[in-house]
């Protein structure tokens, strides 16, 4: 009969916590990184040429309609037969390429959502599309880009769980070495789960005062 | 407010009921592993294809090898259907301590600390652990050769190949993947160093991969493979002793033992891991 | 000092402007009236590039303006457009509103920019609103900052997209005040109004235009008390009192 044990993960607390800097160091390299790529995305969607527009949307569209494990297994072990990718590398490559793909549509509604009228006054009195952007646009944009911005950093840290099939030890494949060495699923799979919580939840929380502050200088 | 505190309230809530699940359970024991699978009228068996030539999926997809016949054996001398159900390696035993499975047999290596949690049959099959290793790492004879700082030992996770890795190794790193498959692909991708499985993984896989491995199939370890059965049905080990006995003076299991090991015609109708 | 050539613009399932052409004097003030939809605003927004057009030639100062990229950028600092929703940056102050024409594309510094943009929020009658944000102004005083911002750049035309057509009635006044003042130092001006007031008073000329050609100009005095065209009579029956 199973009796519940939750002091065994108490031996295990510096492997946990390893796993979840890992997890944090992952998360945040790869939210940086797709949001570069989100901004040249977004840019490419709400452009004037055609190319940059098809390419933009080919690469949303690819990514939003493949599993994030497949992407992470293709280029790790796929685009792993012909470069010589690190798991930490392959596994920010990974989340990167896909927060990207999300961020590209947060941005561009973004900007989009800012009214035209804004931009016909910057060319009005000469500003280059470049300057309109940079100077007007964007600075606007960005107020409602953070909150949703935000939550897909918390959705990142909840996906990055799947680089643990590439042995990247973050914080799932080090409760699945736990498991494995003392077969107490119950217990470590509801510890991480907490521990997973926790983050997000702090996050959200961090989330939630940016928006109300974002709200109080309208 | 109200929102952290309702989530909090939902985590303990979930956590108490399950605890009470489990401990409800204690009144069911009443009824035998035994008397059960004969009222289902079928035997539901835990495996993890791609442990070769004890369990693998040929081109069509069904599940085939030396584990997958015994298995077959078992369900006609109980008068049972068989149903398989493929799991991760790692995922075996908590399958057959949530009851999912009724037995696991997937060439499992009957440990202590398996013991603790499972029980296993006397041993239906004898192996040890081998080296398969990067041809790129020449002149390796033994797995002390292999404990250099900088060398990546692949491993399937949960298995005692794992357990002997993480135990034996001081220097060299280990790395766990979710089935050997991906293991051993680690290694033909040039990120491994070395594959620790059992001899006849080791032996075929090098045979499907003779450019990028080579192989030391003297076993340095001795693993007892048994049949994992959830704790508490004696009755369950006691019958399947008793069948293992008769299985091997059987025809049957001659045969068997011939196809998978010595002959392997099978060789051409399971696809190459790649 | 503006010339359109027989232009012709259309959008996907309609014709906004067939073969209008019209050439404007230094100095002069021309108010453009028509109902909606008779191309008033879309013409003005082709003399500064806004809209592009699919046939015909427009100049300004003699450059044209849909030829290249480099022309267009040069003829917008020299025309300035105050549009009906003002179209203030909400986020930047009125000061940075007014300077950020003359600091990014004029390249001038900040320090002689700030004291010009004083002066002229003196000009449309807002001294002291340097510091505020657009959403604290009033549209009257929005109104007059955009003014304001597109007179910092120097241009040698305004255009107006129905710059009061947005306005609570009693903040009109006001506006139309700078544009009177405006006009009587001299300054050309291209006016979208429905203001017959102020046409009548500080116009030179006026065009009337109707589904996107122009029906009638004249000077303003002639247009009002003697149109010709019997479209232009019926309109001006219908807004006179």
């Amino acid at each position: 009969m199973y009796q519940l044990h939750f002091e065994i993960i108490l031996d295990y607390i510096p492997a946990i916590l390893a796993g979840l800097w890992i997890t944090i160091k992952i998360s945040l390299l790869s939210i940086l990184f797709g949001t570069v790529i989100g901004v040249a995305g977004a840019l490419a969607k709400t452009s004037s040429k055609t190319i940059l527009v098809v390419l933009a949307n080919i690469y949303v569209e690819w990514i939003r309609n493949t599993p994030l494990l497949i992407q992470i297994l293709f280029i790790y072990f796929g685009l792993g037969m012909f470069f010589n990718l690190s798991p930490m590398i392959a596994s920010v490559a990974a989340l990167s390429i896909f927060s990207g793909a999300y961020i590209t549509e947060i941005i561009r509604s973004g900007i989009q959502a800012v009214p035209k009228g804004q931009t016909e006054a910057a060319l009005s009195i000469g500003m280059t599309e470049f300057q309109t952007m940079l100077l007007v646009v964007m600075p606007q944009a960005i107020r409602r880009i953070l909150p949703p911005l935000a939550g897909q950093f918390i959705t990142l840290i909840k996906d990055s769980s799947l680089v643990s099939v590439i042995a990247m030890a973050d914080l799932t494949y080090v409760a699945k070495n736990i498991v494995t060495n003392t077969f107490r699923a119950f217990e470590v799979w509801l510890a991480i789960a907490v521990f997973y919580f926790a983050l997000s939840f702090v996050l959200s929380l961090a989330v939630r005062k940016l928006e109300r502050s974002m709200a109080k200088s309208d | 407010m109200f929102k952290k505190l309702s989530k909090g309230i939902a985590i303990a809530t979930m956590s108490l009921l399950m605890a009470l699940i489990f401990t409800g359970c204690a009144s069911n024991e009443s009824k035998t592993a035994m008397n059960a699978i004969h009222k289902k009228g079928k035997i539901v068996i835990g495996t993890a294809s791609g442990y070769y030539p004890f369990e693998m999926t040929d081109k069509q997809g069904n599940l085939v090898g030396y584990d997958i016949d015994v298995a077959k054996a078992i369900g006609k001398e109980m008068g049972v259907e068989v149903e398989f159900q493929n799991y991760a390696f790692s995922g075996l035993i908590p399958a057959l301590q949530s009851k999912k499975v009724d037995i696991v047999i997937a060439g499992m290596t009957a440990t202590d600390k398996r013991r603790e949690v499972v029980d296993f049959t006397d041993p239906y099959f004898v192996s040890g652990q081998a080296l398969l290793i990067n041809k790129n790492y020449p002149n390796v004879k033994t797995w002390q050769d292999l404990d250099k700082t900088g060398n990546v030992i692949a491993v399937s996770m949960g298995t005692t190949a794992d357990q002997t890795a993480t135990a034996m190794f001081k220097n060299a790193t280990v790395k766990k993947f979710e089935g050997s498959a991906l293991a051993g692909l680690e290694l033909t991708n040039g990120n491994a160093t070395a594959v620790i499985h059992e001899t006849p993984w080791v032996a075929i896989y090098h045979r499907i991969n003779p450019d990028t491995t080579y192989a030391i199939l003297e076993p340095f370890t001795t693993e007892n493979l048994g049949i994992a059965v959830p704790k508490d049905n004696p009755e369950l080990v006691e019958w399947l002793n008793k069948f293992l006995i008769k299985y091997k003076q059987t025809e049957d299991y001659n045969k068997a033992y011939k196809y998978w090991f010595v002959d392997m015609p099978w060789w051409d109708l399971v696809p190459p891991k790649k | 000092m503006i010339n359109v050539v027989n232009v012709y613009k259309n959008y996907s399932n309609h014709q906004a402007l067939k073969g209008v052409s019209m050439h404007i004097n230094k100095g002069e003030v021309v108010v453009i009236l028509g109902p909606s939809g008779s191309g008033k605003s879309t013409l003005l927004r082709s003399i500064n590039g806004l809209e592009d057009i699919q046939s015909g030639e427009i100049y300004v100062d003699g450059i044209s303006v849909h030829q290249s990229k480099k022309n267009l950028y040069q003829v917008r600092q020299s025309t300035g457009m105050v549009f009906q929703q003002f179209n203030l940056f909400s986020h930047k102050t009125v000061l940075e509103n007014i300077t950020m024409g003359p600091i990014h594309v004029q390249k001038k510094k900040r320090a002689e920019v700030e004291i010009a943009a004083r002066l002229l929020l003196e000009k449309v009658g807002l001294p002291g609103k340097e510091n505020s944000y657009p959403a604290q102004l009033s549209g009257g005083q929005q109104q007059r900052v955009a003014i304001a911002r597109s007179l910092a750049m120097h241009p040698h035309v305004m255009l107006f997209d129905e710059p009061t057509s947005a306005l609570d009635p009693e903040l009109i006044k006001e506006v139309l005040e700078v544009m009177s003042a405006l006009a009587a130092e001299g300054m050309t001006m291209i006016v979208v109004t429905h203001e017959m007031g102020f046409a009548r008073k500080v116009a030179d000329r006026i065009i009337f235009m109707d589904e996107g050609m122009i029906v009638e100009e004249a000077p303003t005095e002639v247009f009002f008390s003697n149109p010709q065209e019997d479209r232009t009579k019926q309109f001006l029956s219908r807004i006179l009192i």
